[in-house]
This record gives C-alpha cells, sequence and structure tokens, in this order.
C-alpha cells in the first residue's frame, strides 16, 4: 500500500507481470520481488503497465535493474501497454532508447 | 365493714363509686396495685382522680356518656396513677351500674384486669414493628446504593433518625488513617468540620478500629464531663457512639453518631446501632470493591487517553505539554513537567486557573531544585522514588528558605497536597513530573501512588521516544542545512536564490540537492539534482554526488563531459544510478548558459517582459544509464533581468496532477510573478496537504552590475 491508500497490485501473467496501482518508494519492494530475479527461464518478459496511475524514480529503477539483468541472462525486459504517466516518465529521463517499452501487449 | 372473700380476695380490683364518681368500696387487688390505703380513697376520692391524663379525658368523653346512655360500657381501659413514683397501672375491665338511674343510692362497678404486663408487650410490639420497618428502609436504601458514598449517606440518613442523633458521620481508612467520607446533621450548616474535631477530640472514636468494639461514650449530665464539651447551637453533646464497621474480617471505617438531648443510648438503641453498622459495614465493603474496579476502569481509561494523546504530537515539548493538559484537572489543580538537566527547565506547566499559569511558572522557574528539602522533587530525582505529601499544612511553606517574593507565589498557589515523580525511560532521566493538588481540597494518598507512577513511566518512554526524534531531526537538519547552506556565491552581476524543502513528515532530509559554484572568475556552475529514494540513504549518495559533480565541473569539462564522468562515479555509489541531475554553465560576460539535463525536468527560463520557454534540449537519460560518452548539452541566452529556474520533480509532480501539467502551471505562476518568492512558489504550487517528495528550487538572475563599466563591456551579442 502506498500512503494515499491506492495500492500497488502485481498479477503475474502468461509471460510475465501486470502491474497497477502507484509504484512509489514506499510500494516498490513488491515490483522488485516479482522481477529480481526475473520471472521464468529464458526469452522475454513482459511487464504490461497499462494500470500504472504514479511512478516515480524509485519505480524506473527498479526497471533498469530488471532491464540489466535481463541483459546480461540475454534476455529481454519489455514494458508493455505502458499507461500516459508511464510513457512520458520514461520520456523525461531519457530512458526511451534503454528501456524496450511495447505499445503491443 | 364484713370481709367478702370474693370481693377482698378476687384476682381482679373492684371500685365501688357513687353517682359522682366518689369511691365508697375498694378492694384489697386494686389497693396492692396501685399502693393507696382504703382510707385514702374511700369517701375521699373520685375514681376520675386517680387516672391518667390520657385516661381522664378517655373516662368523661367516653365512659361517663356511655354510663348515662345504657348503664354499663363493655371492654374499656383505664390506666392508673400508682402512689408510686412514675409507675401506672393499665387495666382493661367494664363498669355497670347498679340501681335505678338518677336514684341517690345507685352505684357504678367497675371490674378491672391489671394488663400492665401486656401494655409492655403491645409497645414492645410497636417497637419492634418500627425497627422493622427502618431495617427494610435501610436495607432497601443499601441495596441501591452503589458507590461508597451513597452507602455512607444512606446508612447514616436512617441511623440520625433512628437513635435521634444530632451530628453523624461516617469515616473510611485511607492510608491507615479516617477519612470522613459522609457527614450528617443538623451542625452541618454552620461548616462542615463537626466530624473532624470530633475525631480530634475522642481518641476513642480512632481506637474503636483497632480494637473491633464499639465506644459509647456519655456524659455524666452534672456538666463536670467536659469532654463532652461539643456545643451545637450552644448545646453540649451528651452522648456519643462509635461504631467499627467490619465485614469480611476487615474494618472498613467508623460509623459515629453526637447527640445533646438525651443522657446515655439504651440497650435497644444500642443493639439498633450496632446492627445498622453491621448492614451498613457490609453494604460498604461491596461498594468498596466496586469503587475499587471502577478506580481500575478510570485509570485504564487514562492511560489509553495518555497514550493517545502523547502519541497526536510529535516534539518533546508538545508532548510534555500534553501531558501536562491531561492531568489538569483530572488528576492534579496543577502540574509541571521539568527537566533540571535541561537548559529550559520548565517544560510544561498546567493550572486549572488559567490566571495562575503566569505564578505557577514564576514560581518554577525562579526556584531551585537542587534542595535537600523533604519530599522535593530532588529528593525524586536521587532516590528514583515518588516523592508523595499527602497533606501539606501552611506552616510548611515555612520551613522552606524562601525569599518573600516566592513565598507570596506560594502562597497564592496554596498548594495543601503533592506528588513528585521522576520520569526515567530505559534508565534515562527525561524530567520530572510534579502533580499538585491545591483549591480543589482534594488530596493524594499512598493508594494513588502505583497509577501516578504507571503514568510517568507511560509519559517517560515516550517523552524519551520525543526527545530521540527531536534530536534526531536536529541531526538531520542540521546536516542537511550542513551539505545544501553553504552559502551562495555572492555576486553583484546576478541574483541568485535557492530554497530546499524536505519531503514526508519525520525527517527533514533527503536526495534533492542544489549547488552553485565558479568554475571560473565569469562562468558560474548551478546544479539541481534528485538522487532515487528518501532520508538518509539518500542524502549520504546526494552528498557524494554533488562533491563528485564539483569536482568534474571545476575541471573545466562543461556540461555535457561532467555529465559523462558522472556516469562512470555512479556506478561506483551503490544508491546512486537513475540519479536525475541538471548542469548548467553561465557565462557572465556573455550571459550565455550551457545546460545539460540527465534525465531531469527541463530549467524554465522566464524573459523580463514575462515569456516562458521550458530548455528542453540538451536532454538525455538517467546518470547511469546512458552509452559512454552520449551526453548532449545545448545553449541558450539569458537576458538580463530574465530569471533562469531549475527545480526537482517535487516542485511540479504528484499524484493528482501530470508533469506536464505541472510544468505549466508552474509556467503561469512565474509568468505572473517573475520574481516571486521561493518559498511562495512551492506553496502556490502544492496540490495537496502531504507533501511527500522533496523539493529543490534554484534560481538565477543576470543583473547589471552594480560596479559602474561591466555592464557595458559584457552586453552579450544577440
Amino acid at each position: 500500500m502506498s500512503d494515499t491508500g491506492v495500492p500497488l497490485t502485481i498479477t503475474p501473467s502468461s509471460d510475465g507481470i501486470v502491474v497497477s496501482g502507484e509504484v512509489d518508494a514506499s510500494t516498490v519492494a513488491s515490483l522488485v520481488r516479482f522481477i529480481t530475479p526475473l520471472p521464468g527461464e529464458s526469452g522475454a518478459v513482459t511487464v504490461d503497465m497499462s494500470g500504472v496511475s504514479f511512478m516515480d524514480s524509485s519505480g524506473l529503477r527498479a526497471l533498469v535493474d530488471a532491464h540489466r539483468e535481463a541483459e546480461r541472462s540475454l534476455r529481454r525486459l519489455i514494458i508493455t501497454n505502458p499507461s500516459r504517466v508511464v510513457v512520458r516518465l520514461v520520456d523525461l529521463s531519457g530512458l526511451g532508447d534503454v528501456l524496450h517499452v511495447s505499445q503491443e501487449g | 365493714m364484713n370481709v367478702d372473700p370474693v370481693f377482698d380476695d378476687a384476682p381482679v380490683g373492684y371500685i365501688v363509686a357513687d353517682s359522682r364518681g366518689v369511691i365508697q368500696r375498694v378492694n384489697a387487688a386494686f389497693l396492692s396495685w396501685t399502693g393507696y390505703e382504703a382510707s385514702a380513697l374511700v369517701s375521699v376520692r373520685r375514681v376520675q382522680e386517680l387516672l391518667s391524663a390520657g385516661s381522664r379525658i378517655y373516662f368523661e368523653t367516653y365512659v361517663a356518656p356511655l354510663m348515662a346512655l345504657q348503664d354499663a360500657v363493655n371492654d374499656i381501659s383505664l390506666t392508673f396513677e400508682s402512689t408510686r413514683n412514675a409507675h401506672q397501672i393499665y387495666t382493661v375491665g367494664a363498669a355497670k351500674r347498679h340501681g335505678d338511674r338518677g336514684s341517690a343510692t345507685a352505684e357504678v362497678w367497675f371490674v378491672l384486669v391489671n394488663a400492665s404486663g401486656r401494655q409492655h408487650f403491645e409497645s414492645e410490639a410497636l417497637r419492634v414493628r418500627l425497627r422493622l420497618e427502618r431495617l427494610q428502609r435501610l436495607a432497601s436504601a443499601l441495596a441501591t446504593s452503589v458507590t461508597v458514598a451513597d452507602v455512607a449517606s444512606a446508612a447514616l440518613a436512617e441511623i440520625l433518625d433512628g437513635v435521634k442523633g444530632d451530628h453523624g458521620f461516617v469515616a473510611s481508612i485511607v492510608s491507615d488513617r479516617l477519612r470522613v467520607i459522609e457527614e450528617q446533621g443538623k451542625a452541618l450548616p454552620r461548616g462542615a468540620g463537626t466530624s473532624a474535631l470530633l475525631l480530634d477530640h475522642f481518641p476513642e472514636i480512632t481506637e474503636t478500629i483497632h480494637t473491633g468494639a464499639a465506644a459509647f461514650i456519655e456524659s455524666r449530665g452534672d456538666g463536670a464531663d467536659d469532654r463532652l464539651g461539643l456545643r451545637i447551637d450552644g448545646v453540649a453533646a451528651t452522648r456519643l457512639a462509635a461504631i467499627p464497621l467490619v465485614a469480611g474480617g476487615r474494618t472498613h471505617g467508623v460509623l459515629c453518631v453526637a447527640s445533646m438531648t438525651r443522657a446515655g443510648f439504651d440497650a435497644d438503641e444500642r443493639s439498633f446501632l450496632l446492627l445498622f453498622a453491621e448492614l451498613a459495614a457490609q453494604s460498604l465493603q461491596s461498594a468498596k470493591l466496586h469503587d475499587e474496579v471502577a478506580k481500575r476502569a478510570r485509570e485504564a481509561s487514562f492511560i489509553a487517553r495518555l497514550s493517545n494523546a502523547l502519541d497526536d504530537v510529535v516534539s518533546f515539548e508538545a508532548r510534555c505539554q500534553q501531558l501536562v493538559d491531561l492531568v489538569v484537572p483530572e488528576l492534579a489543580d496543577y502540574a509541571t513537567v521539568e527537566n533540571p538537566t535541561h537548559e529550559l527547565r520548565v517544560v510544561a506547566v498546567g493550572h486549572r486557573d488559567p490566571d495562575m499559569l503566569a505564578t505557577l511558572r514564576e514560581l518554577r522557574t525562579t526556584v531551585q531544585i537542587t534542595g535537600s528539602q523533604p519530599h522535593s522533587l530532588a529528593r525524586a530525582l536521587a532516590s528514583r522514588e515518588p516523592q508523595v505529601l499527602v497533606e501539606i499544612p501552611p506552616e510548611m511553606y515555612d520551613q522552606y528558605d524562601l525569599g518573600s517574593r516566592k513565598r507570596a507565589l506560594l502562597t497564592e498557589l496554596a498548594p495543601r497536597s503533592y506528588v513528585g515523580l521522576p520520569m526515567f525511560a530505559r534508565g534515562t532521566l527525561v524530567g520530572t513530573l510534579m502533580l499538585v493538588m491545591a483549591e480543589s481540597n482534594r488530596r493524594f494518598e499512598l493508594a494513588d501512588v502505583p497509577h501516578l507512577t504507571d503514568i510517568a513511566n507511560r509519559a517517560a518512554v515516550s517523552l524519551e521516544n520525543a526527545r530521540l526524534y527531536d534530536h534526531e531531526r536536529f541531526v538531520a537538519g542540521s546536516f542537511q542545512r550542513e551539505l545544501l547552506g553553504r552559502e551562495l556565491p555572492q555576486d553583484d552581476r546576478l541574483c541568485l536564490r535557492a530554497m530546499y524543502q524536505a519531503g514526508g513528515e519525520l525527517v527533514d532530509i533527503g536526495g534533492d540537492y542544489f549547488d552553485a559554484f565558479f568554475v571560473s572568475a565569469d562562468r558560474i556552475a548551478l546544479a539541481v539534482g534528485d538522487v532515487v529514494g528518501k532520508g538518509i540513504p539518500a542524502a549520504t549518495v546526494m552528498s557524494q554526488l554533488r562533491t563528485a559533480l564539483r569536482a568534474f565541473a571545476l575541471e573545466g569539462n562543461g556540461p555535457a563531459e561532467t555529465l559523462n564522468r558522472l556516469d562512470g562515479f555512479v556506478n561506483s555509489i551503490p544508491g546512486a544510478d537513475c540519479s536525475s541531475v541538471v548542469y548548467a554553465e553561465l557565462d557572465l560576460r556573455t550571459n550565455q548558459l550551457v545546460y545539460a539535463c540527465a534525465g531531469h525536468p527541463p530549467p524554465l527560463l522566464i524573459s523580463e517582459d514575462r515569456e516562458a520557454l521550458a530548455l528542453w534540449d540538451g536532454r538525455s537519460s538517467l546518470l547511469g544509464t546512458a552509452q559512454p560518452m552520449a551526453r548532449s548539452e545545448s545553449r541558450v541566452q539569458v537576458l538580463v533581468g530574465s530569471t533562469l529556474i531549475m527545480y526537482t520533480d517535487g516542485l511540479v509532480e504528484a499524484r493528482e496532477r501530470s508533469i506536464d501539467e505541472g510544468i505549466a502551471e508552474l509556467i503561469d505562476v512565474l509568468r505572473g510573478e517573475p520574481s516571486i518568492d521561493l518559498e511562495a512558489l512551492v506553496a502556490k504550487m502544492k496540490v495537496s496537504d502531504v507533501q511527500r517528495d522533496d523539493i529543490c528550487v534554484l534560481a538565477v538572475t543576470p543583473r547589471t552590475p552594480s560596479g559602474g563599466g561591466i555592464a557595458d563591456s559584457v552586453s552579450p551579442a544577440k
């Protein structure tokens, strides 16, 4: 739970996880637990972020860390269906060229 | 006169009288009952004259008229005065006329049975009935009395009435002393204290609680016994009964009744008093249990309220004041929290009369806590034990070596009962809690000490936490000020302003930072950055990053290269990557700004004519995430009088507002008021009461130097 009471919800999907709610310093630990280590043995891991209503730099760092781990193990971390908030944050932080962001599920 | 055995030896009384009632003949039985000689009666006295006053009326209004009507009356009852002092003969019988009505020779014959024994029985029965009724009333009154005070009041009212007492009281044993809990009687309107007077005057009353036996003290009635010299309305008390209230094998108190109307308590009244006292004692015992349970409940509720109230506020001083506000007036008439080792010694004061606060504060501020007076706070601190003074007689004020001013303050406060409690938490002295009873006439009892100690201990832990918190806050604040508050460079070619506000509620410290320093005589470096995370870990990273940025900038690398180098640096500092930063250098000769943004919100440029420009160029990704040597930078001209604003996302971003909306709003505010005070700017941008994120703002306005000549030489080429 973030301190506004909007929970961070993470549910597994066929090839990764679906994240919704608020990702901030108080909730990011849950996200980190789901993607470190990366789920599955090989192949791409998708992080569906369509339901993310707020994210701050701690969320970005969790994604960057997971992305680096994926690259080391020759896998891919793909952010799918990013919400407007996520798109804008990725843009502003200049991580559009670093992270793999896909508009299609 | 012939002796007629049927007349003279009969077991009934015979009187023969003439029509006017004058006695003609009387038998031996009647004479022996009444003690008269026959010669004193026959032809001398009339029957009516021998009767008691009541019977005479009965005779003349009932017996005589009936005789006149019907010549015979059955079932009469006559009481004769005997010749023995104050002795009466109660008789029942019948009267019959013998002879013609109106004839001079007619006689009236009275046949009487001595029923004195039966009359005694009847009055006894009446008395028992009255007493049973009284007992019933008392029992039902006691049954509905729940508290000790109710029981004492109900019992006393019934007992005073029952033995016609003029004053009575019930005293309970509190801290091994008798404490009057209820007094009643006609003496009361002229002021309570009669009971205390009786207790002082008659040690027998107090002795009953040790002997367990009732004491009946009676005046000899000759005025010589002046120990019963207590006067109520000018009449001396003549008798006093003190009965211990014993139930369940324990003595709970004493019931005392005084009277000035009769010489003593007869056996009947004594047994009545003992019986009623026993009943009252039983009720008192259960009422005491009830009161005890109620007191425990109140105490538990107080502790709960105390914990909540203390948690409501954060700082040490605020918690001290909460503590004082809670104990006054519920537990004390006035109270202070003091800390002898603290420079602000009197931390909090409270008085039920707000007008007395200044007096209390003055006394406590000037009085020395180093004295060795018994029961003083100093003693409480030295012994670590609560100090209790159940009763402070005003004479005691003189025992303290006070100046006249302090003596006057003390007299004004008029303390009557005192508890001094040391507050230790985890072995550390946090302060002292002083509780005082004054005008309310309440007293602290030894039995109160465990609860009060409990309060002091709970408060101590809370106060110690607050003190540590205050300390941590102070340290954190100093740390942050040390990191950020180095003075901004002074230069008359520009106006520099900065502000920092930590997010969250607990610690004034975070990961945002700003910096401004000259990299050369004419180039000023400006930086605003944001480290991921909060609190001391973020601040630690921030300070390293800021130092590194300075070092790389001072090498003359320029913005893009400085960021490239920082990329290498953040990988060696845990927690430093993904930080954002905007770094710019302003040439004060040309007013040209070179800037580079690593994933940071764009700086804003507000011209003198209120045109706003968001600097969206020179961007690259967060520190530690870019390709090596891939940072870019951009240039822009900053006209004299324009304001460059660099800030962290806390200023513009919130859950309630997207970052683009926030930037747009910031532009609006700045266009409306380009030279707005930074605190006011932050307040205007606020969208919620809860500030979660740190906020950092740096504002730079190049201006025409006040020193002559320079302005001309540095006019920027457009």
